[in-house]
């Protein structure tokens, strides 16, 4: 009986064993704890690329440049019957719920992490005085670009500098670009003044001093434009004046390196095919490539072999907007590969070239010309599943996937360059360029700089085109010629008041749906005031306080 | 030769015993003895003797019971005579005499009776004392219906119990609910199999299954507080008996499995016409078919009738096949039972892959008694343990970019299946054609993807334990549970170009491992003590779980130095090449989850009368913040046995009356993502590209997420009351439950502001509402040597979200799931059930020009299209604004049925046993598309015959386009189907030839033929009405829509079986 009960005693001890607390803590072994963090310089690093991580953008529909090319008159929608995701900025509708959601969170989302930088800022030791500067000028310069995109999108959005989940209302114009403009600021006087040339090249891609300088004046065109100001009322005061910009502008040209690449064509991959591509061999084309040769390009997202539809991969890593605007489903029309048709060209846009403007087939292809390979022989229209809409017979050429004949058989030249999977959804890596040296030149001369004829003339020899006085007619056409299908035309449209007009010229196009002969008219509804919608779901979550755009 | 040596078996040579057993009964053939005394103890399952009980030799009038010590004393007549032991509650037995002096026997309780013991978690109960909404289903009951899966044997058995086939592939876990979907998260019940804790029961073969307790209601499920909040369903595997000679027992079944109801598709000649049509009804130029497909003249002529992919794809009388070998029995200290399992089954689909689910399942349970003192085991110690390895088919089913199944229903048939010469790129399968230059060769997919594609997956679940006794009313427990798993998986991809945009440039090889560790250690006492009328049990312990290991490696990459499946390891790989090879490694080990429980239950009752118990559990868990990991879940209930009443004694119509009651709360900790309290840091998908090579990646990091600190229990509360009644001598029997269960604090990932720039985090945050009532009716009966039995139950359920805390009060659905480019179809919303069909109302089809005018918007005569013609669908505009768009959608369907339910008769004479079970479900619909709204070329089913073209021909199936059309490109009632049905899914005769060849050395010898899923009668026109089918990633979490339901890709149907079986028991 005795072992019996000592039995029972040691089994009764086991229960109800004092068992602490501490049997429920565990550790969390994938992430870093936010408490010990942005404290080096390779935390802020580390913060900063995700930062610039949100500059791509996971949805080809979604893609900055893309959806200003539909939006504006060069482009048309283009696709499939289907793709709603392409005619619905193109025709001002909505028909799908939540649009451009992911346009607006990826900016947001960027905005989030230069926040948490900003905010802790003054707890990251640097030795480096210069180097702390730098890393903070880039994160005001990311803010301020996040806002200026949102701001050219969607007119007005809620404001939010502090790293804290908050249910604002819209801010005004003038607060938000009061912001952008303080931030552009922060970083242009944060920033060294290092030449292109002396920049590090591990650092391509990083936002510069240049670059910053050359966003301020597009926030400054725009804002002042749009809304009829004469300057900006700096967010926590102080002003921004004509005259700022343009001696960032003339700082920019004069010392930033910066330059024109002699031949305005170098700049776009299809240069690179020369031993395929009928027209680059004819003009002795040759790419300048992006691995520090461009010194034209002042900023640009970067884009990688690695994108996937999985994790540890996206589809933001490649450059989906490229994939997006190729001719559709044409299969190895070599120099150019296969995609979704998105934007066919407005023809118009086309005859308004002068023959003899490098730009007018540096910039478009015509499908009946012999001189672009296959295209003119093989194009079948409506692609290979016989779905293409409103097709004009003309796409873009600057942002179009290029493949080349490689020993994989035909593939895109930046899988021959760097790899990656062979799947043409996934090889586009091509620069997508924000900020052009052409664009700061044409910004300069429309700003009235003292060298505002030079600038411009600058722009045209390089076209191959002769001088022509300056003034804001002609610089209107010379960024239309310039800059088409970078992003720019229709924001500029905006600001000059010019979009009705624009959009009254786009009428009877004729274009082929899945092989039938139609015509296309534009379809701007001016209540937007060219604005995007607001996504819906946020109007619902916001609980009324963010307010849904005019018109939509 | 002892004389009861057969019955007082150790484990040691219980082998050797047996066959002793096995030479004497035959050895009794032979001899012939005179009459003399037998005398023996019956005693009951748990030992304690029985008096009272009937001793017969069979086949005469001679008789005597046991006394109150459960002794007996028989005169017999000779060797050849049997006794039979009869006791009501209990199975009868007949046991030889042959020349033995003593015969002890224990009797098992009959499981339709009364006396019957339910396990309730931590221990068991009489069931006629139990308050709560449980339901018992026996092995037996489990095993007769031969499923692959045990749990699916509940089906149409279990009212309250919803049992979903995801698809109908070999070894593809079920969907199951108890009382309804309770939560966006995980909506799971928890299983416990001999007390540890599992995800499903699948790794067990039914054949191990001593029963299968259910609890429904709070109450019952609230000794398991934390992890109740969707029911438990508590698993017992079969044990040994005391003083029991061994019973080996061997089942075997082969069946023949095929396609119920296969897809028509349209053939080559058929699909020519129609395409042709649709592109006139789009005044699109006709297509040169000459130009573009390949032998267009044999098409032409009828000569070749067009590939039919999905016959490609089938395989008529697909082979499944089980042995289950056990092993049970006892001696006076030592029970034990032994399983060995083996089954294979092949699907009906994908022959060219591997398509074939295997499980091996080895079970070894035993109990010893160390110590007894008194005729009262003072210590026991035993074990359960369960080793199964299981192998599952690759062939591919999900999503429309995950379905060998939907690319063998969209593929053309005008596409070769395979090419003439070898010049073909994608030879020996044919390389897409120029009409559809991007439709793939989905044969050529499927062998690609799956055929060199294998894994296996083993599991040990299992649990050692130790039961002091010191006193005669207070039991003291402690075991250790385990439940580890460890799997592999290996894949190899040849190099293969099959179309334009689906071409490899390597082969790639995919290596996979994983292995876990989840253990549990439970520690109870339990009291039970009556005194005079009052009877009181008592029982109080702890209980700590903890994840110690959960490792995952796995490893990908490209272009092997062999190149062939053999050899494709990832060291054969030698090239580590990210960009181009996409060289992947992953490892990491997710453990330390925990768990820390204490609780105790107080049951009581006076004279069987009155019953109340009472149940608190306090669980603290590891994926909580300090300070909000313990949740507290208290429940009551109670029940009045009327039948028990003085007043009652004279009603004798009314053999037993319960009436139940029970309220009570559990808790549901189950997130996807740990960590959710915290505040930091993620290396995912931030990488960026600095510098002069693009293949240079830089890692970035942000906050992972809004941390909620507060994050705490989501918490089922559930009211629940019910009766049972015996009737006509308790042949027939009622029980009826009726529930309100409300889960509230789901822990969810609510959208938040995309303001916020990071992820929203797990909230507290939703409720949804289930109601319903549940009804089994059973009438037994025996006239003569018929016994025949009916059961039927009934099952309804309401479900609806009541609260999602955001201002959207929405959680969204996924887009793309029907059909590529199509919206967001289903959402959890508030005021609707969870999943609902969410889109357009549509209200026909315009028939002529007349009818084409009148649809205009309201007040004006502006028709809401400008290209609306004659054969268009009428979208309602709902909200009457005047346009047709997101704000006019409506909910269209609810996958969750209203009703469940099932039927069984079974019926036995002499040997001769038939079953037939049906089950149903009403109430609810399907959205179904086989065929993708953005590609003109992918092939139709016959359905497409259905089409409007011309007045009157169709009024609600729409005109072809060639293009593109919202016709069909807009989520609308258009897919939407009823999908109520009843379906046959079991009939078995069976014979049992020991009746015939009684001196066979054998006790059962039982020989039966099955036929399941014999016919389903629906107007559903798909493939199968029971869909499981909604998108899931277990992946990504957040792609993960496990309480979606009801859409109909053209999943996996079920197989039509046919079985031939052969129970044998020694």
């Amino acid at each position: 009986m005795k072992r019996i009960i000592y039995i029972a005693l040691i089994a009764t001890s086991f229960i109800f064993q004092s068992c602490g607390e501490e049997f429920l803590d565990t550790k969390n072994l994938y992430e870093k704890l936010d408490v010990d963090y942005y404290k080096t310089p390779a935390d802020i690093n580390e913060a900063l690329t995700a930062a610039y991580c949100c500059m791509a953008i996971d949805n080809g529909a979604n893609n900055q440049t893309l959806l200003a090319n539909l939006m504006s008159d060069d482009c048309l929608g283009g696709g499939s019957e289907i793709d709603e995701g392409f005619h619905n900025p193109d025709r001002f509708l909505n028909s799908t719920e939540d649009t451009y959601l992911t346009f607006w969170e990826t900016m947001y989302t960027g905005i989030f992490r230069t926040n948490m930088i900003i905010n802790r800022f003054n707890q990251a030791e640097y030795d480096d005085e210069v180097a702390k500067n730098q890393a903070l000028g880039e994160a005001y310069f990311l803010r301020g670009y996040y806002y200026l995109k949102l701001a050219q999108f969607f007119g007005n959005v809620p404001l939010i500098t502090v790293p804290e989940p908050l249910n604002n209302p819209k801010a005004s114009e003038d607060e938000l670009f009061g912001q952008i403009a303080y931030d552009f600021k922060q970083a242009i006087e944060l920033m060294a003044p290092t030449k292109y040339q002396s920049i590090p090249v591990e650092n391509l891609g990083h936002a510069t001093k240049w670059a910053a300088e050359g966003m301020m004046a597009r926030a400054f065109l725009f804002y002042t434009g749009k809304y009829n100001k004469s300057e900006i009322a700096l967010a926590g005061g102080g002003t921004i004046t004509k005259s700022q910009v343009v001696g960032w502008i003339d700082d920019c040209v004069a010392n930033s390196g910066h330059g024109l690449i002699p031949d305005f064509r170098n700049i776009w991959p299809y240069a690179y095919a020369t031993a395929d591509y009928p027209y680059a061999k004819n003009n002795n084309l040759s790419w300048v490539g992006e691995e520090g040769g461009n010194f034209e390009t002042v900023f640009a997202v970067k884009y990688s072999p690695y994108a996937g539809w999985n994790a540890p991969a996206k589809i933001s890593y490649s450059n989906s907007m490229t994939l997006c605007s190729a001719l559709r489903e044409q299969s190895s029309l070599i120099p150019f590969g296969n995609g979704w048709g998105a934007g066919p060209v407005n023809p118009n846009l086309w005859s308004s070239f002068e023959d003899k403007d490098t730009r007018k087939k540096g910039s478009i292809i015509d499908i009946t010309d012999p001189e672009e390979g296959n295209v003119s022989t093989d194009y079948k229209w409506g692609g290979q599943n016989a779905n293409g809409v409103e097709e004009t017979g003309f796409g873009q050429k600057k942002y179009t996937p290029i493949v080349v004949n490689s020993s994989a058989g035909v593939v895109g030249m930046y899988y021959v360059l760097y790899g990656g999977e062979n799947n043409f959804q996934l090889w586009n890596m091509q620069d997508e360029i924000l900020l052009r040296f052409s664009d700061i030149l044409l910004m300069g001369a429309e700003l009235g700089s003292s060298n505002a004829q030079n600038y411009f003339d600058r722009v045209r020899t390089r076209a191959g085109l002769d001088s022509k006085p300056v003034s804001l007619d002609a610089i209107k056409a010379e960024r239309r010629y310039e800059l088409a299908f970078e992003g720019v035309r229709y924001f500029d449209l905006l600001r000059w008041h010019d979009e009705e007009a624009a959009f009254a010229a786009m009428k009877n196009i004729p274009v082929k749906n899945i092989g039938e002969d139609e015509v296309y008219n534009a379809s701007y509804r001016p209540e937007t005031k060219g604005f995007l919608p607001i996504p819906e779901s946020q109007v619902l979550l916001s609980n009324g306080k963010l307010e849904q755009n005019p018109g939509w | 030769m002892s004389s009861n040596l057969t019955f007082t078996l150790n484990r040691r040579n219980w082998f050797r015993s047996g066959l002793v057993l096995i030479m004497l009964l035959i050895f009794q053939l032979s001899v012939f003895s005179q009459g003399r005394q037998v005398t023996g103890v019956v005693t009951d399952e748990s030992g304690e003797t029985l008096p009272g009980v009937n001793v017969v030799i069979k086949g005469t009038t001679v008789g005597t019971i046991t006394d109150i010590d459960g002794k007996y004393s028989i005169s017999t007549r000779g060797t050849n005579d049997e006794l039979t032991f009869t006791f009501v509650g209990y199975l009868e037995k007949v046991v030889a005499v042959g020349d033995l002096a003593q015969i002890n026997v224990t009797l098992k309780s009959d499981v339709m009776q009364l006396n019957e013991v339910v396990a309730i978690g931590y221990g068991v109960q009489k069931k006629k004392l139990n308050t709560g909404s449980t339901l018992n289903v026996k092995g037996d009951d489990i095993q007769k219906m031969n499923t692959s899966r045990p749990i699916d044997a509940l089906q149409g058995l279990s009212p309250g119990v919803s049992i979903q086939q995801s698809n109908g592939q070999p070894g593809a876990e079920s969907k199951v609910y108890i009382r309804g979907i309770g939560t966006t998260g995980n909506s799971k019940p928890t299983y416990i199999v001999d007390g540890v804790a599992t995800s499903s029961i699948d790794h067990l073969s039914p054949s191990d299954i001593e029963s299968i307790d259910v609890l429904k209601d709070a109450a019952s499920a609230a000794i398991y507080g934390s992890r109740a909040a969707n029911g438990v369903i508590l698993v017992t595997t079969k044990k040994g008996s005391k003083n029991d000679k061994p019973t080996i027992t061997y089942d075997f079944y082969n069946g023949w499995n095929s396609i119920y109801k296969k897809p028509e598709l349209l053939n080559a000649q058929q699909y020519v016409e129609i395409v042709n049509e649709a592109y006139a009804n789009s005044g699109l130029k006709a297509i040169k078919w000459d130009k573009q497909v390949p032998n267009w003249d044999k098409i032409e002529s009828g000569e070749w009738t067009g590939t039919n992919w999905f016959d490609e794809m089938t395989t008529e009388n697909a082979q499944a096949q089980s042995h289950a070998i056990s092993i049970a029995g006892g001696s006076d200290r030592t029970i034990y039972s032994m399983g060995f399992g083996y089954y294979k089954e092949e699907g009906t689909l994908g022959p060219q892959g591997n398509n074939v689910y295997e499980r091996i399942s080895a079970r070894l349970n035993t109990e010893n008694v160390i110590i007894r003192s008194n005729n009262l085991d003072i210590l026991k110690v035993g074990e359960n343990l369960t080793y199964t390895n299981t192998k599952n088919p690759t062939f591919r089913t999900g999503s429309i970019y995950w379905s060998d199944l939907h690319n063998a229903l969209v593929a053309n048939p005008l596409l070769p299946m395979y090419a003439e010469d070898e010049s073909d790129p994608a030879y020996p399968y044919h390389y897409a054609i120029s009409l559809a230059s991007a439709d793939v060769n989905p044969i050529a997919l499927l062998e690609y993807n799956s055929k060199y594609n294998h894994n296996s997956n083993n599991t040990i679940i299992g649990n050692a334990y130790a039961e002091l006794q010191p006193i005669k009313d207070l039991k003291i427990r402690s075991s250790y549970g385990v439940n580890a798993w460890f799997g592999s998986s290996r894949q190899w991809t040849p190099m293969y170009d099959l179309a334009t945009r689906t071409a490899t440039k390597y082969d790639q090889v995919d290596q996979r491992m994983n292995l876990g560790l989840t253990w549990t250690m439970t520690n109870t006492i339990s009291y039970a003590k009556s005194i005079g009328k009052h009877n009181i049990s008592a029982v109080a312990g702890n209980e700590m779980m903890k994840t110690s290991v959960n490792l995952s490696m796995s490893g990908h990459n490209e272009n092997g130095l062999f190149g062939d499946a053999e050899h494709a390891y990832l060291s054969n790989y030698k090239t580590i090449d990210a960009a181009e090879l996409g060289t992947l490694i992953n490892g990491r080990d997710d453990y330390g989850e925990s768990l820390l429980s204490y609780f105790g239950r107080i049951s009581y009752d006076f004279n069987e009368k009155y019953l109340f118990t009472a149940v608190l559990r306090a669980d603290g868990s590891s994926n909580f913040a300090e300070g909000h990991r313990w949740g507290t879940f208290p429940s009551l209930s109670a029940g009045w046995v009327v039948s028990n009443e003085s007043f009652m004694k004279d009603i004798s119509a009314i053999n037993f009356l319960k009436i139940r009651g029970s309220w009570g709360q559990n808790g549901n900790k189950d997130i996807k993502k740990r960590f959710q309290y915290l505040s930091s840091l993620s290396y995912d998908l931030a990488t960026y590209y600095f510098g002069p090579n693009k293949a240079t990646q830089t890692f970035g990091a942000y906050p992972a997420r809004v941390p909620n600190p507060k994050l705490t229990w989501e918490t089922s509360e559930q009211t629940s009351a019910g009766f049972d009644l015996h009737i006509i001598d308790r042949k027939l029997q009622f029980t009826f439950d009726w529930y309100n269960k409300n889960t509230r604090d789901w822990l969810v990932v609510a959208p938040s502001l995309a303001t916020n720039g990071t992820d929203a985090p797990y909230i507290n945050g939703g409720n949804v509402q289930n109601q319903g009532i549940e009804l089994a009716i059973n009438w037994n009966d025996k006239v003569g040597d018929f016994k025949y039995g009916v059961t039927a139950t009934l099952a309804h359920n309401k479900n609806e979200v009541t609260a999602i805390e955001n201002d959207e009060k929405i959680i969204h659905g996924p887009t793309n799931v029907l059909a590529q480019g199509t919206s967001e179809m289903f959402r959890a919303q508030v005021g609707f059930p969870i999943g609902y069909f969410w889109g357009y109302e549509t209200d026909g089809v315009m028939q002529n020009d007349a009818e084409v005018a009148a649809y205009v918007k309201p007040g004006t005569t502006t028709p809401y299209f400008k290209d609306q013609q004659a054969g268009d669908l009428r979208f309602v505009d709902t909200n009457l604004d005047g346009s047709i768009d997101e704000k006019d959608k409506v909910m269209i369907g609810d996958p969750n049925p209203d009703f469940i339910f099932g039927l069984q008769f079974n019926a036995e004479y002499k040997g001769l046993s038939f079953l037939v079970s049906a089950n149903g479900k009403s109430g609810h619909q399907i959205a179904k598309l086989y065929r993708p709204v953005d590609n003109v070329f992918a092939n139709y089913t016959t359905d497409v015959y259905d089409r409007w073209h011309g007045e009157g021909t169709s009024f609600d199936q729409p005109r072809l386009t060639g293009k593109s059309h919202r016709n069909r490109t807009n989520i609308s009632d258009l897919y939407i189907e009823d999908a109520d049905f009843l379906r046959i899914n079991n009939i078995t005769l069976g014979y049992d030839f020991k009746q015939i060849l009684k001196n066979f050395p054998v006790e059962e010898l039982r020989l039966y033929v099955t036929a399941k899923n014999i016919v389903t009668f629906t107007k559903y026109s798909g493939m199968d009405p029971e869909v499981g089918y909604g998108p899931t990633d277990a992946s990504n979490p957040d792609n993960d829509f496990g309480w979606a339901s009801g859409i109909d890709l053209g999943l996996y149907p079920a197989a039509q079986s046919y079985m031939i079986g052969l129970n044998l028991r020694f």
